[in-house]
């Protein structure tokens, strides 16, 4: 596995936990999240859950993760088809362009 | 933040940016949750400004509380906003729906400490049907408010594409989740008697609005709104209008555009 590779599934798995911890339900801890669950139509959620989500991948990645931004460039339909695995590969861009 | 105790409520607030060109508060409007901003025009206005975003009360993760869902109840969860998190320098007020009338009514109340005011696809009065409109104010019920939101809703989505208006109007648990907040909101507090009390603003009141004022709506807006833009225009002293293609979600619709418009006003002058 490449460094970057290792570095996104390193990433899944901070974002998973956040995403549990969001949701706050059983039925997402029995969810398996991969690269490409999608928020909205795999996962539900709800747009006020995504402000919780990105205040804690703001406390985790610091201002080099600007998720608003970032969600805030895409049109409605790509919010709605928005996977996991695109913020992941998101993250990891931002890290590595540090 | 991100809950805090503010005048007595747990408002959740959330902030974007640091201060340059000042603070700019935004206001949401009903049945919906600061992050119809945080995801759509407050990036943009960050850039320049502190943006200060807050639930209203009874939506997101604010609290609900029994009664305090008028127009003025909700001007002073605004001042209780402002004077915690912007005391003193510039401050501007951006509010959606019924968020620009609880903008207004804010301005009205605190002449001089507002700078601009942007009122987008903003009712006045909040609640009002169509074919009526003499008697408004005693009028409004739970029927009545519950038809305008669903309306305003439905007519919202409707000229969207149909894959995504499928999923917004959904059946799954975000959208049940939606209707049951939206529910306990009618039925389990004060609301409608609230807003029976005071929901519009006479017109006598609107002139002597001391600061410029940016009117935002759709060209595919609904009719009561359409009606306010009208009425604002020709009573507000100091107010610009622009046009948006779109209906009333113009913060999901156009946010970019929007966004555009509401730093150049912010800038000018």
């Amino acid at each position: 596995m490449s460094t970057l590779e290792e570095s996104k599934a390193a990433i899944l798995v901070d974002i998973t936990a956040m995403i549990e911890e969001v949701i706050g339900e059983d039925w997402v801890r029995e969810t398996p999240i991969t690269m490409e669950t999608s928020f909205v139509t795999d996962l539900e959620v709800e747009s006020i859950e995504l402000v919780a989500l990105s205040e804690k991948i703001q406390g985790r990645y610091g201002e080099a993760v600007d998720f608003p931004s970032w969600l805030s460039g895409m049109e409605l339909e790509e919010i709605i088809a928005l996977t996991v695995g695109q913020l992941v590969d998101y993250i990891a861009r931002c890290q590595s362009s540090r | 933040m991100p809950v805090e105790s503010i005048a007595g409520v747990r408002l959740h607030v959330q902030s974007l940016g640091r201060p340059h060109r000042g603070t700019v508060v935004l206001v949401h409007g009903m049945t919906t949750s600061l992050a119809s901003f945080y995801f759509t025009i407050a990036p943009t206005l960050a850039v320049d400004h502190r943006v200060i975003m807050y639930d209203l009360r009874g939506h997101g993760r604010s609290e609900a509380t029994r009664s305090g869902y008028g127009i003025g109840a909700m001007a002073g969860d605004l001042a209780a906003i402002v004077d915690r998190h912007a005391p003193s320098g510039p401050l501007a007020i951006v509010g959606h729906s019924f968020g620009a009338a609880v903008g207004l009514r804010y301005v009205l109340d605190h002449p001089g400490r507002v700078r601009k005011l942007v009122f987008a696809e903003g009712p006045l009065p909040v609640f009002v049907e169509d074919e009526d409109e003499d008697g408004a104010l005693a009028e409004v019920d739970a029927e009545m408010v519950v038809a305008n939101i669903l309306a305003v809703q439905e007519h919202a989505v409707a000229h969207l594409p149909t894959a995504t208006r499928e999923v917004l109007r959904g059946t799954g648990r975000r959208t049940q989740r939606v209707r049951s907040r939206t529910s306990v909101l009618m039925k389990e507090t004060a609301l409608l008697a609230d807003l029976a009390q005071d929901q519009d603003i006479p017109d006598a009141e609107i002139a002597r609005c001391d600061c410029p004022v940016l009117l935002c709506y759709g060209t595919r807006t609904l009719p009561a709104m359409e009606a306010t833009r009208k009425r604002l225009s020709a009573v507000l002293p100091k107010a610009t209008m622009r046009m948006f293609d779109c209906g009333h979600l113009m913060l999901n619709e156009v946010p970019a555009l929007l966004a555009t418009e509401i730093v150049a006003f912010l800038r000018d002058g």
